[in-house]
């Protein structure tokens, strides 16, 4: 439950949304910026979102998992519904989150192996925002 | 980690850094400015409390560009390099300010458990800032934390770094 009052939670549980709406012409630029961080294989930028989000504990997200393969997604190291390039993005996002500075030259030519370097780039700064964006529902306590 | 960067530039000429990189997508590039830029100029919360959010998230993430960048308008609002050193672990028995200590407690609440914030601690934000305020902050902590990581993952850290004071970033830069 969020400690901050002033978020609108009339249409039920409070939402990042509500919160970022304290501060509209903020709430406008990350609608935005979140928009242009789609432009990776969105099942994949999607598998990775959620298992940063269960990493964090970020429950709101993780009860919106869905589907056979979502379902599976904390067993992806040995699940047979995630071919070898998802586990190794998965592995990758783990890692990023868990400790960046782990990530070797050859965890980021492994991804790259199926990315071009701007979805590489791209796929990067997604995992920051999930990770940043897990954090801020979390802290503020709103799904 | 690696100080090589793991992707080129996007800019003929140009070394890769975060910017050069940032630029093989031009659009997200762009969408990320207008974002920090505002947060930074536009914002409601003081530059120099921002600025010891992001120098906290520095230091705690180990970034190695974040950690020795200055932006101009938190010194301009009265940051020293006295206080940034006091900016690191037992902070809390610092010469800080209770405003400063205050932000670097919720900044290592948010970086180590997000999830478990104190009642204290919450009480205590609502009692020195406005819900508006806070979540400004906490963006700025989650693009603080998101833009430390994309550099030390790109390898866009440099290998070695003077302290550098930047121009706070702002909209009105780029045009």
């Amino acid at each position: 439950m969020t400690w901050l009052e002033g978020i609108d939670a009339a249409a039920g549980a409070p939402t990042a949304a509500g919160a970022l709406a304290l501060r509209p012409e903020l709430a406008e630029l990350v609608a935005a910026y979140d928009a242009e961080l789609r432009c990776v294989e969105p099942v994949l930028l999607e598998l990775c979102r959620l298992r940063i989000a269960q990493l964090l504990g970020d429950s709101t997200q993780v009860a919106a998992l869905t589907g056979s393969k979502m379902a599976a997604l904390a067993a992806y190291p040995t699940s047979p519904l995630f071919s070898e390039y998802e586990r190794t993005c998965l592995n990758y996002a783990e890692q990023y989150v868990i400790d960046v500075h782990s990530l070797t030259d050859a965890d980021a030519d492994a991804v790259k192996q199926g990315m071009t370097d701007a979805e590489f780039v791209g796929f990067t700064v997604a995992l920051g925002m999930f990770e940043g964006f897990a954090r801020f529902r979390l802290i503020l306590g709103v799904s | 980690m690696s100080t090589n960067p793991r992707v080129p530039s996007a800019v003929p000429g140009e070394a890769a850094t975060l910017r050069s990189v940032l630029a093989h997508c031009p659009d997200l590039a762009a969408a990320f400015h207008r974002l920090y830029a505002t947060l930074w100029s536009d914002g409601i919360v003081s530059q120099d409390i921002k600025e010891t959010a992001r120098m906290r998230n520095a230091r705690v993430t180990d970034c190695g560009f974040c950690k020795n960048v200055r932006f101009d308008g938190a010194l301009a609002a009265g940051l020293d390099e006295n206080q940034v050193d006091l900016i690191r672990d037992g902070h809390e028995t610092s010469a800080l300010s209770d405003d400063h200590k205050l932000v670097l407690r919720y900044t290592d609440a948010y970086l180590q458990h997000p999830s478990g914030l104190p009642d204290e601690l919450a009480d205590a934000m609502r009692a020195r800032f406005t819900d508006a305020e806070i979540v400004e902050l906490t963006l700025a902590l989650t693009m603080f934390l998101g833009m430390a990581k994309v550099l030390v993952s790109l390898g866009t850290e440099p290998e070695q770094m003077e302290r550098t004071v930047l121009p706070t970033p702002s909209l009105a830069a780029r045009r």
